[in-house]
């Protein structure tokens, strides 16, 4: 590694929490009207293709988006589904956001949220269905169950980041291609798990998976709505908090950001850099282990186990997500949110056109094109428009960044 | 917040135009009946759920009335945001009386989900959860005796091989799968030495599972990759026992390039059409006419629960309207290997309509890979016993007690 340089002095320390002068604010919100139009630009794009889609499978698009409407959002029970399909995908995004700004491109996500879910269901085994050696000594109550499988879920994700993050810190592997290799173990270390007569598998049973939890090791459902629980909106809600705290509020907030700009130069100003690699890390992968809790605890007995694929890639989705929300902490909810409506929507227009009379058999696929056509059309306005107009303050925001990184 | 605001924006643009496109035509139906299909892989995957799709065409057809609403690929990997539930409840919202669910891997949920909707009739294929009397009363089984199927290709494979070497691509290790395997090395065994004249002992069997019904990347073993691998090391026919075409798919790009290779597809009539040359033929579910009879007893009322486990009609087992398994012969086979596989078949048939000097190759002494006894000298098989690859199957009074299913011995893979 480098040396530090000699010694230098740096300006008087200012207070922990920097807020942006009037002037550079106002440089900021100008700067935003091109960042505002772009994303819609790239938007657009991709709707007009899959409208152009639509129509070329002879598939009427604003009956797509009727069947998308009343799928998600139009009854109680649609929008009940929806949430709990949004709270994983919402959790592992915002711990992407933590790496993304620091530069760390955490493909392994999807892993660490296999980890959490293989994590969960370890806990549930030990502590609710006595499995293995026997930790309980008296009844566990439903409370302590659960708070255990998301301590474990947020365990087995955070250490299953660290490993990664150690492998490039330490190892020289970069965190894409450590992430790619851990992705791939977890996926077959569940396979092991719960198929061909797996350890997990039950005896007799011809579904790859475990059994289902018993109600003890389940969230418990809101509103008589069976896949409904409040607490993963609470526990997704604190991590949201804590994000913006980090991100906005906190000085290790600015050190990731600062690591995302210039790793090295944020090294050579004094920043912790390896530490801060192995700490957002793990912060992103306990999130995503407590998605993958999320994922396997219910509440209704048809979610509440193990799957062959317990992640469904909703990893690879988050990544999309955070890309999209350009690594913004507030707007990441609301890009999620429009990602989980357009996957579970997705399906709802599928099966739509099918049911209808006469049936129309659209791909499948079509939802994941929109929605990785949609996050590439907006990456590409953002490189078109920084290739041809770039932004006339873009060095200067970048410099005071560094400026302000150097606290 | 700004371009927080311009995606609310677009979304709300959207909706706009959605609201102005007023609410789709219905599509429940005053007479006749609809039905649900739900199917674990693509509808046109030339396999498993292919069969299952166009049996429900098949009764859409021969049944007025009949409308067949279906959902595709319903697995965790290709559709992580729904479960079986879900897909029950959109269905019955559509008016369904019958839902088919066609998976072992819906086999546990299906159960569930009946006892959420006692006036819908649900059929698990391939289950046994009526059998053991642990399901509700609306909840019934199909499963066709595809043994007799896999027989044949076992004995197809055994005519053709020079090599002396074939190999099975499995999906996972079940009952089903087991005694599948199991039922294909008793064919390929029982035809090399009766029409071969050649040592059975020296017939190499091997089996290798991928880990699920078909491919998922990254989850499963990659089964073209399996395949390849069964031909470089030596043997000369693949018999697939998994959803999709990779086995005959690989076999025919071997063929291309000059090797000597062939391939028995599974599940779908039409699967020999991958690679028609060096197919030898293809065992298949024949789903339409037991899909038609139940959907005509749920629609007058008369259906019963019950554990079906049909076999072929053994006065022709290709007969469209009445069989349930069949065997289509390939152009790979010769007219004299096609004449062995007709004495062959004949012989299955006395043999399961139990005539004088009939074929029943469940018969002892047969042993398990770990040396176990599965069936005693001069013993034959109770379909118990053949339906869970056990010997105490009979004994069993819950699921749990019947013992693990295991391989025959002298079939080179796991069991599990």
């Amino acid at each position: 590694m480098t040396s530090i340089p000699e010694e230098r002095t740096y300006p008087p320390r200012p207070p922990a929490m920097v807020r942006p002068s009037r002037s550079l604010l106002w440089r900021w919100v100008v700067d935003l009207i091109p960042t505002l139009i772009t994303p819609f630009i790239g938007i657009a794009a991709a709707l007009g293709l899959v409208v152009l889609i639509l129509e070329w499978q002879g598939a009427d698009p604003r009956l797509a988006w009727q069947f998308l409407y009343d799928g998600t959002l139009a009854t109680a029970a649609e929008r009940a589904d929806l949430m709990s399909y949004w709270m994983p995908l919402a959790i592992t995004a915002f711990g992407l956001v933590l790496t993304y700004n620091a530069g760390l491109w955490n493909i392994g996500v999807e892993g660490q949220i296999i980890a959490g879910a293989i994590g969960a269901t370890w806990a549930a085994r030990l502590f609710a269905e006595g499995e293995g050696w026997r930790a309980q000594i008296t009844p566990l109550g439903h409370g302590w169950v659960l708070l255990l499988c998301f301590v474990f879920a947020a365990g087995a994700g955070g250490l299953w980041a660290l490993l990664v993050a150690l492998l490039k810190t330490r190892g020289g592997v970069n965190e894409i291609f450590g992430g790619v290799a851990l992705n791939f173990i977890i996926q077959t270390f569940n396979m092991y798990l719960v198929s061909n007569g797996g350890p997990w598998q039950p005896v007799g049973s011809r579904a790859t998976e475990t059994a289902a939890f018993p109600e003890v090791a389940r969230l418990s459902s809101y509103g008589g709505f069976r896949h409904l629980s409040l607490t993963p909106i609470y526990i997704t809600t604190a991590a949201f908090i804590l994000l913006v705290l980090i991100m906005y509020v906190s000085r290790w907030g600015l050190q990731l950001r600062a690591m995302g700009k210039n790793l090295r130069s944020a090294f050579l100003l004094g920043v912790h850099t390896e530490r801060n690699v192995l700490m957002a890390m793990m912060l992103c992968g306990m999130m995503a282990g407590l998605a993958g809790s999320f994922r396997v605890l219910g509440p209704y007995v048809t979610r509440a186990k193990l799957t062959a694929n317990p992640s469904g890639g909703i990893g690879f989705l988050a990544i999309l997500v955070v890309l999209l929300a350009a690594m913004s902490a507030l707007l990441t909810p609301f890009v999620s949110f429009a990602f989980a409506m357009l996957s579970k929507g997705g399906q709802k227009i599928e099966s739509g056109f099918q049911w209808s009379d006469p049936p129309i058999n659209l791909d499948r696929s079509l939802v994941r094109v929109l929605q990785s056509g949609i996050v590439l059309m907006v990456v590409l306005a953002f490189g078109v428009r920084n290739r041809y107009f770039p932004p006339r303050s873009a060095q200067a925001a970048v410099d005071e960044d560094e400026e302000v990184a150097r606290t | 917040m700004l371009r927080k605001l311009s995606v609310l924006g677009l979304l709300v643009a959207v909706a706009l135009g959605g609201f102005a496109a007023g609410a789709p035509s219905a599509t429940a139906q005053d007479e006749g009946i609809i039905f649900g299909v739900i199917l674990v892989g693509p509808r046109d995957d030339h396999g498993w759920s292919e069969a299952h799709y166009t049996a429900g065409l098949y009764v859409e057809e021969n049944l007025p009335g009949a409308k067949m609403i279906a959902l595709e690929s319903l697995n965790s990997a290709a559709r992580p945001e729904t479960t079986l539930d879900q897909v029950v409840e959109d269905m019955v919202n559509q008016g369904a009386k019958l839902i088919l669910t066609t998976s072992a891997d819906f086999e546990v949920d299906t159960t569930e989900v009946a006892a959420l909707y006692p006036d819908v009739v649900f059929i698990n294929i391939s289950g046994d959860d009526a059998l053991w009397g642990i399901a509700t009363d609306n909840l019934g089984n199909i499963m066709g005796q595809m043994e007799y199927g896999k027989m044949i290709a076992g004995c197809a494979a055994a005519l053709k091989t020079q090599t002396g070497s074939i190999a099975y691509v499995g999906p996972l290790i079940d009952p089903e799968t087991t005694r599948l395997v199991n039922s294909t090395y008793l064919g390929a065994r029982h035809c090399y030495e009766t029409y071969r004249g050649l040592d059975p002992d020296d017939l190499r069997f091997q089996v290798t599972w991928i880990g699920f019904w078909f491919n998922i990347p990254g989850v499963t073993l990659d089964p073209t990759e399996v395949v390849n691998g069964f031909f470089d090391g030596g043997a000369d026919v693949v018999i697939s026992g998994i959803d999709t075409t990779e086995a005959i798919v690989v076999a025919g790009q071997r063929a291309a390039q000059g090797q000597t290779v062939w391939a028995i597809p599974y599940d779908f009539e039409g699967a020999c059409a991958e690679a028609p040359d060096i197919c030898l033929g293809v065992p298949y579910f024949h789903w339409g006419p037991v899909y038609l009879e139940t959907v005509r007893q749920v629609m007058e009322g008369t259906w019963e629960p019950s554990w079906i486990w049909r076999g072929p009609d053994w006065d022709d087992i290709n007969n469209p309207e009445t069989t349930t398994v069949g065997f289509i012969y390939g152009d790979g086979l010769t007219d004299e290997e096609k004449a062995i596989l007709d004495e062959f078949i004949a012989q299955l048939a006395a043999g399961a309509k139990g005539e004088e000097g009939g074929l029943n190759l469940f018969t002892g002494p047969l042993y398990f890979q770990d040396g176990s006894v599965y069936l005693e000298e001069g013993e034959v098989a109770t379909p118990k016993q053949i339906w869970f690859a056990a010997a105490n199957a009979d004994e069993a009074t819950t699921p749990d007690e019947v013992n693990p299913p295991q391989l025959l011995q002298g079939i080179i893979g796991t069991s599990q």
